[in-house]
């Protein structure tokens, strides 16, 4: 009996992750059309396998070195993110001081900050330190955006989570740098695999700051080289963008699929244990 | 073991910092001096010929190598302003009306008089071309706005030739609804459709120096406008646009690719259209100035100005920037340019390009019945969104009466005299 | 443990330093223009209040006020219910967790911009998928104007937002699973405690944590909503889908510099005020170790 009503909610799930993936489905089918039939009947089946929708977007969009430069850029931002926020989230959930939690709630103002009120300055601030077309200093700037949502996801989990490990740590001589590298970060780990694949996501699919940083084409990520390659207003050509947004969009799924293995593990073999 | 993947992680980006820091700082090894232009022209779906022309440009003018920087529409502010308050923007820059009055005001354009392209240039333009009576830029393009026509839709409805007066359009858009196809598509979602439409109308009735005069105090939006409005307001009633539709429909989605497909026989929109329009459908189309006036009149139709070149005030380059803009504006150059958008000439000596489709349009232009845009010729940075908010209301609340809508107009298009 | 000052400070410190450089002293500079009548970017005139003072009798402003805590209101209550009832789901079947967890988070991983034109096309009312599909299953007086009529408009963008992120929560929620001790949840079976009961005096309070993120971060983010906007409505029909962020970016593509950072300014104070509100009362019931 509980396995018919297993089955039959799992056959409901995989209807419902379907639904949900319509629309993308939808893009992938007409994503091997042609304007024209498009225009005809925008809900069909392509007529024959057209590749040169994908071949025409690989060639003008510079595709596999903006793959390289967005993976390049988001792994080491998402790399020193973890790192450098979880130690700082660490120390604000363990301080029980009055600045400390000034401390954390300077970081979590910086979730609210809208990107136009200091997109300007961020850019005069660049250039006056010579960071422009400069990838670390892009990396940098991504970390920066990025360390308000890990503390606050980081020092929520930190709070939750029993203290015991810790102190054993300490009474068997550990200090703070290695009780920080032995026993919190694998103890963070399902936070951080889950943190991973959100910061991921919004550096890959972020145009701000290269559009403000990176000037040079040779230095363009993935995602501001298809902006730049449908536009956003007027005259979108649909069986270009189609394909530019799949392309686009492949990678980083790839890269999810490769990882989540690890993100799963890190998950089940976190907190729990 | 444990932390194996973040190492992994963190050893990539050392290894990225190390690279990257590298790349930066790789030295410039000719002596070419390298000029960079910014655009919202010259990729993907907004080709405008640049590609070709600035491949001929570094031909011409072996010492210099060309740096072009394709920015799309919606983030050329973000992406300009900085860079010219930090006065290090591309040496060349692309600018439209708006750009070239904001940041000429502001100090950052430098001034082109006595440049041979401005001289070249046809007076009519010198208003749009600069602010204060300086002048900041060389306008390289007029775009006509204008009526879209399936004439094979039209035939097949037993309509021969497409319309040229109000009567006319009337009864050709009455005959289409009675026959189960689509009349004029709006694709209002964007603001375009709409103001596009009554931008087209106010050019059969309004003063071509109407503009000049509002912003002088001396006129208002009054009868001429009044009379554009009720056109509008009569397609409504008829039953022949319906607003709550126009509302719902898409720039990209909707109004041209249903065009294309052959599904509604006209659609207001610019000149710039026409060559992708042309490549995407298989109907015979044609673009026409606006049937909007009595009986046996004259259809007319209004162009604004489009793209345009300034330097940046701050720029190293000034000989190299100067060269790329007179070379832009040499006949050859500028005639491939205004082709790619089927604009007209701006300048004296350069011809408007010859495009069958638009062959009504051009007679238009010959006859004196291509007007300045109103609208767009107005002073203030926000008169066309004011203007645009007050029709898209029109559509909102289609029982607003033609006086409510003048008010309306009056008192949120504010007038703004010429900054001296 | 804990942590001595000097050794806490030195574990902050490079996080700090790198916020103070890039976020803080930034945003900081940025303020400083909503005082003047800056035109472009730097420089203009200070003014004092004025930008302010313009803002509170402006209409636009007050609508789009509305506009953005109505579709902060909807995409946070929807966004977290679903994804709730989705991690919900995943956890009770480890065998489809995998897969169907990457299916519903594809949707989080596109540019908007491509969203943002497919919704625009489902939803179109000339041939549009939605609307076809319901004169196919016999809702023929249901379909509408989903994005043209004023009533409409604001929540088919915010649907199509909770369409965006819901696997983006629900992943969350799981992690939240996941960090329920084993012996809890086995205890509750030797209770006997299933389903709803299980949910509600088990699942309910130790995913307290995940819900403090996961509420928290679709508030902040559904306050900043512009991407949808742009892309989807640009604002219309009249001010009906108008929200700060947009008219932000509006007063910048005008030129109105000095006012567009001053709205701004009122959207960071709005937002700080509803995190801080938000973070204090549900770290009340999150349960100390």
């Amino acid at each position: 009996m509980v396995k018919v009503k297993q089955s039959i909610s799992g056959v409901l799930l995989i209807v419902v992750t379907v639904l949900v993936l319509l629309p993308i489905l939808l893009v992938i089918v007409n994503s091997f059309r042609t304007n024209h039939s498009l225009a005809v009947s925008p809900i069909g089946l392509p007529t024959s396998l057209d590749l040169s929708n994908f071949g025409y977007v690989i060639t003008h969009m510079n595709f596999f070195r903006g793959v390289g430069i967005s993976t390049l850029i988001t792994a080491s931002s998402v790399a020193l993110i973890l790192l450098i926020g979880s130690a700082a989230s660490w120390a604000i959930a363990r301080t029980t001081r009055r600045w400390a939690s000034g401390v954390y709630r300077l970081f979590i103002a910086g979730l609210t900050i809208p990107v136009f009120v200091m997109a300007t300055p961020l850019y005069l601030e660049a250039l006056q330190l010579g960071l422009l077309n400069n990838l670390v200093a892009v990396i940098l700037v991504y970390t920066a955006f990025n360390m308000p949502f890990a503390v606050f996801f980081y020092t929520s989990f930190l709070r939750s989570v029993p203290q015991e490990l810790e102190e054993a740590a300490a009474i068997d001589g550990c200090g703070p740098l290695r009780t920080y590298w032995h026993i919190i970060l694998p103890m963070l780990r399902p936070s951080s695999a889950a943190m991973a694949v959100f910061i991921a996501i919004s550096i890959w699919n972020d145009v701000t700051v290269p559009l403000l940083l990176l000037d040079s084409q040779d230095v363009q990520p993935l995602t501001l080289s298809i902006y730049s390659f449908v536009g956003t207003e007027g005259g979108i050509q649909q069986s270009q963008l189609f394909p530019a947004v799949l392309l686009a969009t492949l990678p980083l799924f790839i890269l999810f699929l490769v990882f989540q293995r690890y993100i799963v593990a890190g998950i089940s073999a976190g907190v729990g244990k | 073991m444990k932390n194996k993947l973040i190492m992994v992680a963190a050893a990539a980006a050392i290894v990225t910092l190390g690279l990257a820091g590298c790349s930066a700082s790789s030295p410039a090894s000719t002596k070419k001096t390298t000029l960079t232009v910014v655009g919202w022209k010259g990729q993907g779906a907004n080709l405008a010929d640049i590609p070709t022309l600035n491949k001929a440009f570094e031909k011409a003018y072996p010492n210099i190598k060309l740096d072009y920087t394709y920015v799309d529409d919606s983030n050329y502010t973000t992406y300009n302003n900085p860079r010219l308050a930090g006065g290090d923007a591309a040496d060349v820059i692309m600018v439209d009306t708006p750009e070239i009055r904001s940041w000429g005001k502001q100090g950052y354009l430098a001034n082109l008089s006595g440049l041979t392209a401005v001289s070249e240039q046809d007076s009519t333009y010198k208003a749009d071309a600069g602010v204060g009576g300086e002048t900041y830029a060389v306008v390289s393009e007029s775009t006509p706005v204008g009526l879209f026509t399936n004439l094979d839709l039209l035939k097949k409805d037993g309509i021969n030739s497409a319309p040229t007066d109000w009567p006319t359009f009337i009864k050709d858009l009455e005959t289409l609804k009675s026959d189960g196809d689509g009349g004029l598509v709006l694709a209002q979602k964007n603001l375009f459709g709409g103001s596009a439409i009554m931008k087209l109308m106010a050019s059969n009735f309004v003063a071509s120096d109407w503009a000049e005069n509002y912003d002088a105090g001396n006129t208002t939006f009054g009868k001429s406008w009044g009379q554009s409005i009720s056109e509008l307001k009569e397609l409504f009633d008829k039953g022949l646009v319906d607003p709550k539709l126009s509302l719902g429909l898409d720039e990209n989605v909707d109004a041209p690719p249903q065009f294309e497909a052959g599904k509604w026989a006209f659609m207001p929109t610019g000149s710039w259209e026409l060559s992708t329009l042309k490549s995407a459908t298989k109907e015979n189309i044609a673009f026409i100035p606006f049937p909007g006036g009595a009986k046996g009149s004259q259809p007319k139709t209004f162009v604004f100005v489009g793209t345009g070149w300034a330097i940046n005030a701050k720029t190293k380059n000034s000989a190299a920037a100067k060269d790329y803009i007179n070379f832009m504006s040499e006949p050859k150059q500028a005639e491939a340019y205004l082709k790619a958008d089927s604009a007209f000439s701006t300048l004296k000596d350069v011809k408007s390009p010859n495009v069958p489709e638009d062959a009504a349009v051009v007679k238009a232009a010959a006859d004196g019945d291509m007007l300045p845009s109103t609208i767009d010729d107005l002073n203030s940075t926000g008169a066309a969104t004011a203007f645009n908010t007050a029709i898209e209301n029109l559509f909102i609340n289609p029982s607003l009466t033609t006086s409510d809508e003048l008010k309306t107009l009056n008192s949120t298009v504010t007038p703004t005299p010429p900054t001296k | 443990m804990r942590l001595t000052t000097r050794a806490a400070i030195l574990f902050m410190l490079p996080a700090f330093v790198l916020y103070a450089t890039f976020i803080v002293f930034p945003t900081l500079r940025g303020i400083g223009l909503s005082f003047t009548d800056a035109q472009g970017v730097v420089g203009g005139n200070f003014v004092g209040l004025d930008n302010y003072v313009r803002l509170f009798g402006d209409p636009a402003v007050l609508s789009a006020l509305l506009n953005t805590l109505v579709f902060a209101v909807i995409v946070t209550v929807g966004q977290n219910v679903l994804a709730l009832a989705l991690a919900y789901w995943l956890q009770s079947l480890p065998r489809l967790q995998a897969i169907a967890r990457a299916g519903i988070l594809l949707p989080s991983m596109m540019a908007f911009i491509a969203v943002g034109f497919v919704w625009n096309f489902i939803y179109s009312p000339i041939d549009g998928p939605l609307d076809s599909v319901m004169n196919a299953v016999g809702l023929r007086g249901l379909e509408h104007i989903w994005l043209g009529d004023p009533t409409t408009a604001l929540t088919a963008v915010a649907v199509t937002n909770i369409w965006m992120y819901m696997g983006y929560s629900a992943t969350i929620y799981l992690a939240g699973y996941f960090a329920i001790p084993e012996n809890i949840m086995e205890a509750a079976k030797i209770d006997g405690a299933t389903g709803w009961a299980r949910f509600r005096t088990v699942d309910w309070p130790l995913l307290a944590p995940a819900l403090t993120i996961n509420v928290t971060l679709t508030t902040i983010g559904s306050l900043r909503v512009f991407d949808p906007i742009l892309v989807m409505t640009g604002g219309g029909p009249g001010n009906a889908t108008q929200s700060l962020s947009y008219l932000v970016y509006t007063n910048t593509t005008q030129f109105q510099f000095g006012y567009a950072t001053a709205i701004a300014v009122v959207l960071l104070v709005l937002t700080v005020i509803v995190a801080i509100t938000q973070t204090t009362i549900f770290r009340r019931r999150e349960i100390e170790w």
